[in-house]
C-alpha cells in the first residue's frame, strides 16, 4: 500500500499532483465560555488517489476538520482562517473551498467531494426509501439520466458493496447496521467523486463487519481511484490502510508522514503513545500501554506544547515553547515526515523500546479497556 | 396481515371502547349531578303561572324528557334506542326544539369558522416554524420568537373583546356580532349578498382564532426543525449539494412535521373547546355559543349532545391522525420498529 509498491493497478499510479491542499486552516467554536480553537493552523495535503489517515483522541479536532473541509459545519463552528485548495480534475482551475460561496460550492458537492459519516442509521433519512436517497443526488448531478438509467446506477452501486438490489425499495430501518454503513459508502460513490471523506466509517459496526467494509472500501478505491481522508481514533487500523498518516492533538497536527515510517519510527511521543495503545492488526502482540492524562482543555491550552503535561519525555522548554511542524531527517525510501516536537524521538530509541516490548513475557492487553481505564483514571 | 393493519385495528378497538365508555358516562353524569332540569322547568312554570303544573303537563314533560322514577337500566335502554334513532332529546332553554335541530343549525357555522381558522393557523405556524427553525438564533428567529411568545400567551377571549372594541365599535370596519347580516332572509350559498355578509362577519372571529392559534404550531415546528436540522441525515443531504429547499423540505421538514400532523388531527377534535369563548364574544351562531348558553342555563340535553359529539369527533380525529402517521412514517408500518 506504499507509493513505492510496483504491483498497484494503474489508477493508483496517479499519486502525482495534489488533490486537496489544506493550508493553515483554523476552525473555532464560538461559545459563551470563549473561543474554542478546535482546529488550529492545520496544514495537510491529499494527493490524487491516496489514502490519508487522520488519527487522534476524542476532541483532537479531527471531525471538526472534516466538516470544515466540506463546509458542513454549523454555528457555532466558524472557519476563522486558512485555505483549502481543491484541484479539480478535467483542467478546471483550482478553487479555495473556504472562500467559495454556497452556490459555487454545490456543483462540487458529491460529484467531486463526498462523505461517509459515522452513524449510518442517523445518516439515512428514516422516511425515505433507499432508492430515493440515491436517486435525488444522482438525478441532480446527471440531469440527462432517465429513470431507468438512475435505477440501473443504483443497482450497480448497491452491488458494489454487496447489497442485493431489492433493498433499494427498503426503508433504512429495514436494513442491518452493516448494510446501512455499506449503503452509505455506495451512496458516497454515486457520482464518482475524486475525494471521499470518511469519518470513523466502521466505528459503529462489529469487528468482522469492520473488516468486510474496509476490504470493500480498499477494493473500490483501487478500482475507481478516488482519494480518501479517513478519520479514526484507531491508529492501527489506519496504519494498515493508509498511504500517509496525520496525527492530531489538541486541534493541531503534531505529526505527518508515511504510514510505514510512522508505524516503525514515530517521532512524536504522542504518536508513539497512540500506537502503543492499540494492538497491531497483523503483527505479533506486544505490550500495550495507554497514554496517561486527558486530552487538553481547548479553552485553556498550555503555553508550550499541548502534549507536554502528559509527555514522558517533556523537558523544561516544552512547557514554554510551542513547537511548529518541521521536517524530520529520514533514511528510508519514503519522503521525510513532519513532526511538531522540540525533542523528537530518536529512531534508535523507538526501536529499542519496541524490542523491549516484544519480549516473550509481554502480555496482551485489551486495548479498548486499557484506553478506557486510562481515560477514566485521568478524569478522576 | 400487514403490521400496520394490526396497528390500526388495535387503535380502532381502543377508540371503540372509549366511545362506549363515553356514551355510558354521558348517560350517568347528569343523573349523578344535583339539580334536575325538569324540576327547574316545573319551578319556572310555577313562578310564571303561580300554580304548580297540572298533572297532564307533568306527564307530558316526563314523556319528552324521560321519567326519573323509571329504573336506571331501563332508562339506559331508552337512552340507547333514542341515540340509535339520532334523537338527542329536546332543548330546555329553547323548549321544545329538538337538540339535533339546534346542532344542525349551529354545526356548519362552527365547522366553517373553526376548520378554516385551524387549517390557516396550522399552515402559517408550520411554515413559519420551519423557516425560523432552519436558522435558529438568526435574525428572523431573534426578532420574531419573543413577539410570537407574546401572541401565544394572549387569551382568545381577551383578544376577541379587544378586536371587537377596536375594529367594530371604535371603527366600523367589521360588524360587531352575528354570523351574517340579519336583513338577509335568503340563506342560500348562491345568494351573493348573504355570502358577503358571512365573510365580513366571520373575518374578526377568524382573525382572532388564527392569531391566537398559529403560534403554538409555530413553536412546535420550530423546535422540531431545530432538532432535525442537527440530524446527520440533514448534514448528509447538505453534503450532497441538494438545494436548500430540497434539504429543508424533504429531509428536515418532512421529519419535523410528523408531530404537527398528528397534532392537527387531534386539534380538530378539540376544536369546540377553543372556539366557545370567541363565539360568545362575537355572538356567532355556532356550536360554541350554543354550548356557552347551554351551560349558563343548565340545558343538560344540549350539553350532553355536544359533549358526546366532541368525544366522537376527537376519537375520529385521533384515528385519522394514526392513519396519517402510518402513511408518513414507514417505521410505524413495521412490527420491529
Amino acid at each position: 500500500m506504499t507509493p513505492t509498491d510496483q504491483t498497484l493497478p494503474a489508477e493508483r499510479d496517479h499519486h502525482t499532483g495534489p488533490l486537496l491542499e489544506i493550508r493553515n486552516l483554523s476552525v473555532r467554536y464560538l461559545t459563551e465560555a470563549g473561543e474554542v480553537p478546535a482546529c488550529d493552523d492545520v496544514t495537510l495535503t491529499v494527493r490524487r488517489g491516496e489514502i490519508l489517515g487522520i488519527a487522534g483522541e476524542s476532541a483532537s479536532g479531527k471531525s471538526t476538520l472534516l466538516t470544515a473541509l466540506l463546509r458542513l459545519q454549523r454555528t457555532p463552528a466558524v472557519t476563522s482562517g486558512g485555505e483549502v485548495i481543491f484541484h479539480r480534475g478535467g483542467g478546471r482551475p483550482p478553487v479555495d473551498l473556504v472562500r467559495l460561496d454556497e452556490r459555487a460550492m454545490s456543483p462540487l458537492r458529491w460529484s467531486d467531494l463526498s462523505i461517509v459519516m459515522q452513524s449510518a442509521m442517523a445518516c439515512l433519512n428514516p422516511v425515505m426509501r433507499l432508492r430515493a436517497q440515491f436517486a435525488d443526488v444522482i438525478t441532480l448531478k446527471n440531469p440527462t439520466m432517465t429513470r431507468g438509467q438512475v435505477d440501473e446506477r443504483i443497482t450497480e452501486l448497491l452491488r458494489m458493496v454487496g447489497i442485493a438490489p431489492d433493498y433499494a425499495t427498503a426503508y433504512p430501518h429495514q436494513l442491518s447496521g452493516g448494510m446501512r454503513q455499506r449503503s452509505l459508502i455506495a451512496l458516497a460513490l454515486a457520482c464518482d467523486p475524486d475525494l471521499v471523506v470518511m469519518d470513523e466509517p466502521t466505528t459503529a459496526v462489529d469487528v468482522v463487519m469492520q473488516r468486510t467494509i474496509l476490504d470493500q472500501v480498499l477494493a473500490l478505491q483501487e478500482r475507481l481511484g478516488f482519494a480518501i481522508i479517513m478519520v479514526t481514533h484507531d491508529l492501527s487500523l489506519l496504519l494498515e490502510i493508509s498511504d500517509r498518516i496525520a496525527i492530531m492533538y489538541g486541534g493541531r497536527v503534531v505529526e505527518v508522514g508515511d504510514a510505514a515510517e510512522i508505524y516503525a519510527h514515530p517521532r512524536h511521543p504522542y504518536t508513539q503513545g497512540l500506537r502503543n495503545a492499540f494492538p497491531p492488526l497483523s503483527e505479533p502482540v506486544r505490550r500495550l500501554t495507554g497514554i496517561p492524562g486527558t486530552p487538553p482543555n481547548l479553552l485553556n491550552l498550555p503555553v508550550g506544547c499541548a502534549f507536554a503535561p502528559r509527555c514522558p519525555h517533556a523537558q523544561d522548554d516544552c512547557l514554554a515553547l510551542r513547537p511548529e511542524l518541521r521536517t524530520m531527517p529520514t533514511t528510508g525510501a519514503g519522503e521525510p515526515g513532519l513532526a511538531a516536537c522540540l525533542h523528537p524521538l530518536d529512531r534508535d530509541e523507538t526501536r529499542r523500546q519496541d524490542e523491549d516490548a516484544a519480549r516473550p513475557d509481554a502480555v496482551a492487553v485489551d486495548s479498548e479497556a486499557l484506553l478506557a481505564s486510562t481515560m477514566e483514571g485521568a478524569q478522576r | 396481515m400487514p403490521q400496520w393493519l394490526v396497528f390500526l385495528g388495535r387503535r380502532l378497538g381502543i377508540y371503540t371502547g372509549t366511545a362506549v365508555l363515553a356514551v355510558v358516562m354521558n348517560f350517568m353524569l347528569p343523573r349523578l349531578m344535583p339539580g334536575d332540569p325538569v324540576q327547574d322547568m316545573f319551578l319556572r312554570i310555577q313562578q310564571a303561572t303561580g300554580a304548580p303544573p297540572p298533572q297532564y303537563l307533568i306527564d307530558n314533560i316526563y314523556a319528552l324528557y324521560g321519567d326519573p322514577n323509571r329504573p336506571l337500566p331501563l332508562q339506559f335502554v331508552d337512552y340507547l334506542t333514542q341515540l340509535a334513532r339520532g334523537d338527542l332529546g329536546r332543548s330546555v332553554m329553547q323548549y321544545p326544539t329538538p337538540v339535533s335541530e339546534l346542532l344542525a343549525q349551529t354545526l356548519p357555522w362552527t365547522l366553517g369558522l373553526g376548520l378554516i381558522t385551524l387549517v390557516l393557523a396550522w399552515l402559517i405556524g408550520t411554515l413559519l416554524g420551519a423557516w425560523l427553525g432552519w436558522k435558529p438564533s438568526g435574525m428572523a428567529d431573534k426578532a420574531f420568537t419573543p413577539v410570537l411568545m407574546f401572541f401565544h400567551s394572549i387569551p382568545a377571549f381577551w383578544l376577541a373583546i379587544m378586536a371587537a372594541w377596536f375594529f367594530a365599535y371604535r371603527n366600523y370596519y367589521f360588524p360587531a356580532q352575528g354570523g351574517y347580516d340579519a336583513e338577509q332572509r335568503n340563506h342560500s350559498w348562491a345568494n351573493g349578498p348573504f355570502l358577503t355578509s358571512v365573510v365580513t362577519h366571520g373575518t374578526l372571529p377568524a382573525l382572532v382564532l388564527v392569531i391566537v392559534g398559529f403560534a403554538g404550531w409555530l413553536f412546535s415546528m420550530r423546535n422540531m426543525t431545530i432538532a432535525t436540522t442537527s440530524e446527520d441525515y440533514v448534514t448528509l443531504a447538505r453534503a450532497k449539494g441538494l438545494s436548500r429547499w430540497v434539504v429543508l423540505m424533504r429531509y428536515a421538514a418532512r421529519n419535523a412535521i410528523l408531530p404537527n400532523v398528528t397534532g392537527l388531527a387531534q386539534a380538530v377534535g378539540g376544536l369546540l373547546g377553543s372556539i366557545v369563548l370567541v363565539e360568545s364574544v362575537f355572538v356567532y351562531p355556532g356550536m360554541g355559543n350554543l354550548l356557552g348558553n347551554a351551560i349558563g342555563q343548565r340545558d343538560y340535553p344540549v350539553m350532553q349532545a355536544i359533549l358526546l359529539m366532541t368525544v366522537f369527533l376527537t376519537l375520529a380525529a385521533n384515528f385519522i391522525a394514526d392513519s396519517i402517521y402510518v402513511l408518513l412514517d414507514p417505521r410505524t408500518r413495521e412490527g420491529d420498529a
